[in-house]
This record gives C-alpha cells, structure tokens and sequence, in this order.
C-alpha cells in the first residue's frame, strides 16, 4: 500500500518532468492535484523564456533557507517574494524551513555553506547580533555578506479593551513601569521596539515575554496583558472583532491594509519609526555580482506593483533597500542594535 | 547478574548526569535559574533514593540468569552500524549511505533471498530520495567528500 | 444556513472531493510512516497550496491534518510503534489486542473512534464555533499552567504500578525540557556549547526515537519471527458490546478532544493521553487497561481527533491557533488573503463552509480510506521483522531529519531510541517523558507568565472561575489514584487479616 501511493506520487511528479519544468515545486501542486482556476500567472511555470536568460543564475538551482518554519510570518513573505524572484532570474528557488534556536541554527547552516551564491538565507533585525544575545551561536556579524532588504514590517500597538487605554496619550500615561507590555519573543524586535518606544516618550512598562504574537494577542483579548506589538497580519483580526483597541502603527506613514491607524509619529513623536525589516544575506565571500543580481531581481519585483498589492494582502509591507546602501544599513542596524540589547541586557 | 544491578548503574549515570547540569546553573540569568533548580532538587533526591534501594535489595537477591549478554551481542553491534551509517550520510551523501546500510543491515539480520535484498535496499532508498527531493523539497545531505 | 449549502455545493464538486481524498490518502500515510507526522504533513504541504483556490486549499490541508492524526494508529496496533505521539495509548492497547488475534477488530475499533471523534469535533466547529471561541478567550496564562500541569497528573494513573520510577521519570523529562532559551533572558541553559541546543530539544524527534526504535531493538532479539505467530490479524468485525459499551466513553473523549484542542497548549497527543486516562478511572474493569482494552483504544482515539476540528475554532473565529497545525493553517489562510477572525465568516463564506462542511465529509470519507489502509497494513505481519526494522530505522532516520532539516536532530532520535530501550527493559515507563516533554516548555513559560502578571499576590489566580475548576480537577486527579492504591492495600490488608 506504501508503494502504490508513493507510486501515485511518482506519477504526479513525472508528468512534471515531462511538461519540462522540472522538480519546481510550485508547479508541482496543480500537477498534482490537476485544478481548474488557479491564477494563471502563479502557475506558469518558467518554462518561458526567462527575462534574464543569460544571467549567472539562469538555470541553476539557488537554496533559501529560512530559519523559521513553513507559514509563518517569515516563510509567508519569503515565498512569496521568491516565486516573482524566480521569473526575474530564470532559475528554480528552493525554501529550506530550517527550524529551532530562535533561527540561529538555520543562520549557522548558512555561515557553514559554499558561498558561491548558490545559497541564500533569510535575515532580520537582530540576526546579526545572534553570537551577542545567544550563547554558543557559531557565527557573527563577519559571517554574512548583507545582500539587500525587501521588507519593512511596521507594528501595531494595540491596548487590552479592560485597561481603558483608547489613545496615546492614555498609552502614555500608563507608563509608570507596572502596566504590563507583552512582548512576542525574549530579545526580538518586540523588545527593541519598547525599548524605543519608551526611550522616544519617557514612559516605562513592565516587560512580559511570550513565545509568540498569538498568545500576546489573546492575553489582550482577555485583559490579562494590558500592551502589545503585534504586526498587522496578526492584529487586524483583534481589531476587528472589537477585542482590542489599536493605538497607533510604528511605521513612518499610515498603511493601505488599516488606513485607519494614525502612527505613532503623527501622534506628536515626530521621527518615531520602528519597523521589523526582511532581508536576504549570503555567506560571507560570496561573489559580489552574484549578490548584486540577486538583490537587483529582488529589487525588480519589488518595484512590481501586482506584488505589492499581493504583499500586502498577507500583511508584508514591501520596502526595498538595494544591494549598496544595504550595505551600510546592515552594519548600522547591527551597531544600533548592540547598543540597545548591552544597555538593557541586565533588565 | 542481579535483578537491582540496572537499577544501580542506571542512577549512578543519572548522578553524573544531574551533575553536569549543576555545574551549568550558575550561569543562568536569576530570574529562570528557581524552575530549573527545583527540578534539578527532587531529581537528585528520587535518584539517591533509587541508588539506596536498588544497592540495599541487591544484598538480599540472588543471582539470576538472564539473556542479557546475548541480546547485547546483537543489539550493540547494530548501534554500531546505525552510528556509522549517520556519520556517513554527512560525508558520502544520503543515498550511498542509506543502499550500504540497508544491505549490511539485512545481512546482519541474515535475510536468506540477496536478490529481494538489494532490490528492496536500492528501491527503497531512491524512492525515498526521489519523494523527498523532488516532489517535498527537502534537500536531503549530499555528502562532503563526494 | 444558505452558506452552508454553499458549503456542501461547493465540496461536493468532483475536484474537491478528489482533494479530500487524496489528502487523505497521503495524510493516513504520513501518520502510518513511524518518523513522520501530522504536523509534518501539514507543513511539507502548505507550500503546494500557495497556488491553489483558498477553499481548495484549506480542504486538503484539513485531510492532511485529519488522515495523519488518524493513520498514527494503524502501526500503533499492528507493531506497537505509534506513528505519531498521540497514539501512544493506542499502542498499549493495540499490541496486546494483535497477540491475542484480535488485531482486526482493534483496528476497525481505531478507524470508527477516530472517525466518530472527528465528525462531532467538526460538527462543534460547525455548530457552535463562536460559542466555545469564548472559552479560549478564558483561556488565559494561569489556566495554562493549571491545563500542563494537569497534563502531568496523568503520569501518576499511568505509572501506577511503579509510581516511583514513573515519577521520577517525569521529574527528569521536566528538567530535560528546560534545555535552551530560557522563556524570559533568552538565555540558552545547558546547552553544553552545542548551539543546536539554544532551542532546546525538539520534542519530535525525541519521540520518534523513544517511540520507533526500541520496538526495532526488540525485533532484533528474534529476527527471524514475523510480528505475530499466526501472522494474521483475524476478522475486522466488531463485536456489539464494542458499540453498545462505549458510547459514552467516545461522546467523553470526544468533546475532552474538543476543548483540549480549543486550548492553545495541548494538541491531539495530550488528548490522547488525557481521554485515556479518563476512560481508565471510568472503567468497571480497569486492570483491562494494558492488556488489551477496547475502552482505551475508543478513547485515546476519539480523543486525538477530536482535537482536528476543536483547535480550528479559536483559529476561524479569533486567529488564535490551537495546535501546531493549526499555526501553520493561519500561515496558509494569510498567504491566500483569508484572514481568521470575525470578518471571515461574513467576508469569505463560501471558503470557510466548504472547509467545515469538507472537513465534516473528510472525517466520513476517512473511514473507507482508513478500512483500506487497515486492511492493505495488515500485511505487515508477514513480513520478517529482519526488513522491518530496518525499514524502520530508514524511515525514522529521514523522517527526523525533515522535521527540522538538519542531522543534530537525527543523532537526538537515535540517542533517544536508546535510551528509551534501556528504560523499557528495565521497566521506567516512557509515556511520562513524552507527557514532561510536551507540557513542560509550556508549563514553565505560563507558569513565569502568571507570577509576572500577579507579582507578590499569587493567590488572586484564584478568583479567575476557570482557573480555580482547573486546579480543582488536577487535585482530584492527583488524589484519585493515590485514593485507590490506598484503598486497595486497605482491602488486601483486611482479607490478609481475615
């Protein structure tokens, strides 16, 4: 019975094959289980001539490797940047979901790898401080060559409906370091952003790390956690629902998914941004041409308006940094965030 | 062997176990070390309990005979081959290793019919390489000698 | 109502029916394979639905979820290895039912009790979605701590024969859970310099290890015997005392399986685990349990896949995941622009009914899909246990290394085989070590949680309603065993008096 299923599969996996586009995986579902609507455009596998036939990547087989497991935020962001990414280079992107310490064993395969530029990795905010925040990490800052940015997710700062907080203001007022600030993760953006957030108004909260934005957000449903930042794919169902109350987004400008959210910075902290960037890194030596077509396909999708919007819809806030001024960005954000995580470390 | 005689060896490992987590405490951040500690507290107390029973039944019981010895004799050669055939799959890739060990693995257990071995070994193997690498994307290890 | 004839048009068109059926398929096989897993099924899938119809999707994720939460149970019984964790009671039971030839009716026993669990599981997610959304708005830090540790207490019914080791099993299984980052610092504790440690131990492969290869080891003392002597599993007909008998176990079972799976911290193995142990203080013949006991298959089995429809309702209705699947089913639902919450039963009708009504059907389907599994697995008794267990030691191996892709994980399976023979042959139980795996990280964390939230007045945990009924029902679940050891002794004393 074994055999016959896998047979089954085989089968499926053949008729691939045969329609020339190979062991692509996003072509392997319709084939799979044959569809009638599916988008066109996604299931188009490049099998056309790609836009750039002759570029070092045309044909070839590139390894990402997200630290983090498949659906979530970041696996979600990456997929989808990766399939457009495909078409731009002609060649066949596969996500490798390396899971477990906090993404640092996904990072250390990727310091470990060849960096011919055959193998990327997915990399955000505090990733470059891992051998700092982290005991026995293997790599460090040096490891990864930055390559370029591709997203800048903003948070929203919602109040439980029990604590009475309706605004900023009131947000601010409560700041007498006993309301409880929940935070998704022990040394993520969460706590950075509160650490800005508090440095930017003066006003202090009692730090309350959970193992995730899911249960932040069900503790403010409940009254149990009186702040949080979760990010907007997260939040928008609480607000919704009524169960909690949004008080402001952290990025620059309003978003299109909540247009209704005044930031933080039009609230009166002129220059308050703070923002969870996506980002992609090689290990470090890799070919720099390599790295700069890459980031160039990145920065070509981006551009892609189509994307944007489908971004969006899943709660992905495109912002691309190309590969030179990431360069600079990357080390900034590495020194910016040292500097936080060794004033506040002994909290 | 005596019937208590595991049970000694056993919590004498755990102690040594126990230990080298203690030794790791002090370096944990205060505000997590009091869980940990009071685990790591009624984990030695039950495991000296058991050294204690376990050493004073052991006066009173006899020898028994038992098919430990023999059953080791096969069971930690095949931990042999499973460690071997681990190792290998990092350094000659997973298919080479994953035919190698399936054949030695059934010729240890002494399967009379070869040719279903080496049939069932290479079936085996590429079906589950060629499942997990095409159709479930997952890159499985290639091998850092080859 | 409208809707949900929406529902049915839509799933009973030829392509979707044939999703179901095909996730089925490939689901029942993941959780038949020892190494591979619901979760893992889920996850390895989701990226093929990323081009697929929402509806079409999220249907054959919900038949991935439900065939491998269900086809755990098949090796469960036929060798004694559970394919997933949440069929570890099954096993017990299972085992002792094939040795004594009544292999078949225990399988068809799993087969009616997963798919009877899952059908009002997903009837509840139906019918009364928003309503038990409100209790897992209750479900707050304090309950969590007080659900783990309950959790827990089942040790103390299962170990009863050798409380002491069991105990202190659980005891050292806690402490083991408390590898890697630390739930406040981020501090990674014990990690002996290894940094595939900063996460802690990754509870799947433990349990594929502790599950899979001591069967493997004691197939090896005799290599040359099938499974079984008679190699046949008998007739899969039931017996009528096997419906009449436990109905009310299945109805229990199943809606403990519902609100275990409403609660974010536990999933169908805790279920299966709970329900059995239910079902054992139930019992009129408890020293069944072990040796044989349908009563045990029937609730570890409605159990667990009760958990498939009740850990959707927090995530359809508030976009809280209940499960580890169901984490990665809001990912799916994210990327296809169907957001869970309230506005998705307004907005996105026609998807959300077709995956009810289809998981409904799925959990009906399952039961002629899982009747052909049974009946094609029943070949696994004649083959010689020299390419079972090496078939095995493949599966688990590659099976492991997918989980997390990487061969730390697959050197943890291995030593945790190991160990778990070791145990197992000199009579440590090893059910507390799956059980202070999967609940201690959450234990700690919740516990942590609370003491922040109520500093220097713990005892206001107290007036929360939900809470104090959790700490009560993990006393008496304490008690009651020590309650009928005593008691017990007290009776073997007075006719040793007499």
């Amino acid at each position: 019975m074994k055999k016959k299923s896998l047979a089954l599969l085989m089968a499926a996996a053949m008729v691939l094959g045969l329609a020339g586009c190979g062991a692509k995986e996003e072509a392997a579902a319709p084939a799979e289980t044959p569809k009638t609507e599916a988008p066109a455009e996604k299931t188009e596998a490049p099998a056309a001539p790609a836009a750039n036939a002759d570029g070092f990547y045309a044909g070839k087989t590139v390894e990402m490797i997200v630290p983090w497991g498949a659906g979530g935020g970041a696996d979600v962001a990456c997929r989808l940047i990766c399939a457009e990414m495909e078409k731009e280079l002609g060649c066949t992107i596969v996500i490798n979901n390396v899971t477990g310490g906090g993404g640092s064993i996904g990072l250390a395969q990727l310091a470990e790898a060849n960096a011919d530029g055959m193998t990327y990795a997915y990399f955000a905010n505090t990733d470059s401080n891992g051998d700092i925040m982290l005991q026995g990490v293997p790599y460090n800052k040096d490891s990864f060559a930055p390559v370029c940015k591709f997203a800048a997710d903003p948070h929203i700062i919602l109040a439980s409906n029990a604590s009475g907080i309706t605004d900023l203001k009131g947000l601010i007022d409560a700041g007498d370091g006993k309301t409880l600030w929940g935070i998704g993760g022990a040394w993520t953006h969460w706590d950075f952003l509160k650490l800005e957030f508090q440095d930017a108004t003066g006003a202090s909260y009692k730090r309350m790390v959970y193992d995730g934005g899911a249960s932040v957000i069900t503790d403010i449903m409940n009254g149990d956690c009186t702040v949080g930042t979760p990010f907007v794919s997260e939040a928008l169902a609480a607000i919704d629902a009524g169960e909690a109350v949004a008080i402001a987004i952290t990025s620059a400008e309003r978003i299109d998914a909540c247009p209704d959210i005044p930031t933080v910075a039009e609230l009166g902290y002129e220059g308050f941004e703070s923002t969870m960037w996506r980002g992609f890194v090689a290990p470090a030596g890799t070919p720099e041409d390599a790295m700069r077509e890459f980031a160039d396909a990145a920065g070509a999708v981006c551009a892609k308006a189509e994307f944007v919007a489908a971004a969006a819809e899943a709660g992905v806030t495109v912002d691309y940094t190309g590969f030179d001024d990431f360069q600079t960005f990357y080390a900034e954000n590495h020194e910016s965030v040292k500097a936080y995580f060794e004033a506040n470390k002994d909290m | 062997m005596k019937k208590s005689f595991p049970d000694m060896i056993i919590s004498i490992v755990l102690l040594a176990f126990l230990t080298s987590m203690a030794v790791q405490v002090p370096a944990i951040p205060d505000v997590s070390k009091g869980y940990p500690i009071f685990l790591l507290g009624i984990s030695y107390l039950m495991t000296i309990v058991l050294l204690l029973k376990s050493v004073s039944r052991m006066k009173l019981e006899e020898k028994q005979e038992t098919k430990v010895v023999e059953q080791a004799k096969v069971i930690i050669p095949y931990c042999g081959l499973i460690t071997v055939y681990l190792f290998m799959m990092t350094k000659i890739g997973y298919v080479v290793s994953t035919i190698a060990f399936m054949i030695i693995s059934l010729l240890y257990l002494r399967l009379k019919n070869k040719v279903l071995m080496v049939i069932l070994s290479v079936v085996t193997t590429a079906l589950i390489y060629f499942v997990f690498t095409n159709f479930l994307v997952v890159i499985l290890p290639r091998g850092s000698w080859l | 109502m409208e809707n949900i004839l929406i529902g049915f048009a839509n799933v009973l068109q030829p392509m979707n029916l044939l999703i179901c059926l095909g996730g089925l398929f490939v689901g029942v096989l993941f959780g038949a394979l020892p190494g591979f897993s619901a979760t893992m099924a889920v996850a390895i899938f989701v990226p093929f639905t990323y081009v697929m119809e929402p509806g079409a999707a999220l249907l054959l994720l919900s038949a991935l979820y439900c065939g491998g939460v269900y086809g755990g149970s098949i090796p469960a019984v036929l060798v004694g290895i559970p394919g997933t964790p949440a069929s570890a009671p099954t096993a017990w039971e299972g085992k002792a039912l094939v040795k004594k030839g009544e292999g078949g009716r225990a399988l068809h026993l799993v087969t009616l009790a997963s798919c009877f669990g899952g059908f009002w599981s997903s009837i509840a997610l139906l019918v009364c979605a928003p309503l038990l959304a409100k209790i897992a708005k209750m479900v707050g830090q304090p309950e969590q701590m007080f659900v783990a540790i309950f959790g827990l207490s089942v040790v103390v019914m299962l170990a009863q024969d050798n409380l002491f080791k069991g105990c202190m099993v659980a005891f050292i299984s806690l402490l083991l859970a408390t590898f890697g980052q630390d739930p406040v610092e981020g501090f990674p504790r014990f990690t002996y310099g290894f940094s595939e440690l900063t996460g802690g131990f990754s509870v799947v492969p433990v349990l594929i290890g502790l599950f899979s290869l001591p069967e493997v080891f004691k197939m090896l003392e005799d290599p040359f015997g099938k499974m079984t002597e008679s190699g046949k599993v008998g007739s899969m007909k039931l017996r009528a005392t096997d419906i009449t008998n436990n109905i009310g176990n299945a109805i229990r079972s199943t809606i403990w399986g519902v609100v275990i799976g409403i609660i974010p911290a536990a999933g169908p193995d805790i279920a299966a685990f709970l329900c059995y142990n239910e079902a054992k203080k139930a019992s009129k013949h408890p020293e069944e349990f072990g040796n044989g006991s349908p009563d045990g298959i029937v609730a570890a089995e409605s159990g667990n896949n009760g958990v498939t429809g009740g850990s959707l309702i927090p995530l359809l209705t508030l976009g809280i995941p209940g499960s580890a699947p169901a984490a990665i089913f809001l990912g799916a639902m994210i990327i296809h622009g169907v957001r869970p919450g309230p506005t998705l039963f307004t907005q996105h009708a026609d998807t959300v009914y077709t995956m009810i009504i289809g998981f409904a059907l799925i959990n009906l389907l399952m039961y002629f899909v899982g009747m052909f599994f049974c009946k094609c697995g029943s070949l696994i008794l004649i083959i010689p246990k020299s390419i079972l267990a090496t078939v095995i030691v493949v599966l688990a191996t590659v099976g492991t290394f997918a989980t997390n892709k990487n061969m730390f994980d697959v050197w943890v399976m291995f030593a945790a085989g190991v160990i778990g023979y070791i145990m197992e042959r000199n009579k440590f139980p090893t059910a507390p070590v799956a059980l202070a795996l999967l609940l201690g990280t959450t234990m700690e964390k919740s516990m942590s949680l609370t003491r922040t939230m109520y500093e220097g007045e713990l005892h206001m945990v107290l007036t929360r309603p939900l809470a104090l009924a959790l700490l009560l029902l993990t006393v008496f679940s304490f008690a009651f065993p020590l309650i009928k050891i005593w008691r017990t002794n007290q009776k073997e004393k007075l006719r040793s008096n007499d």
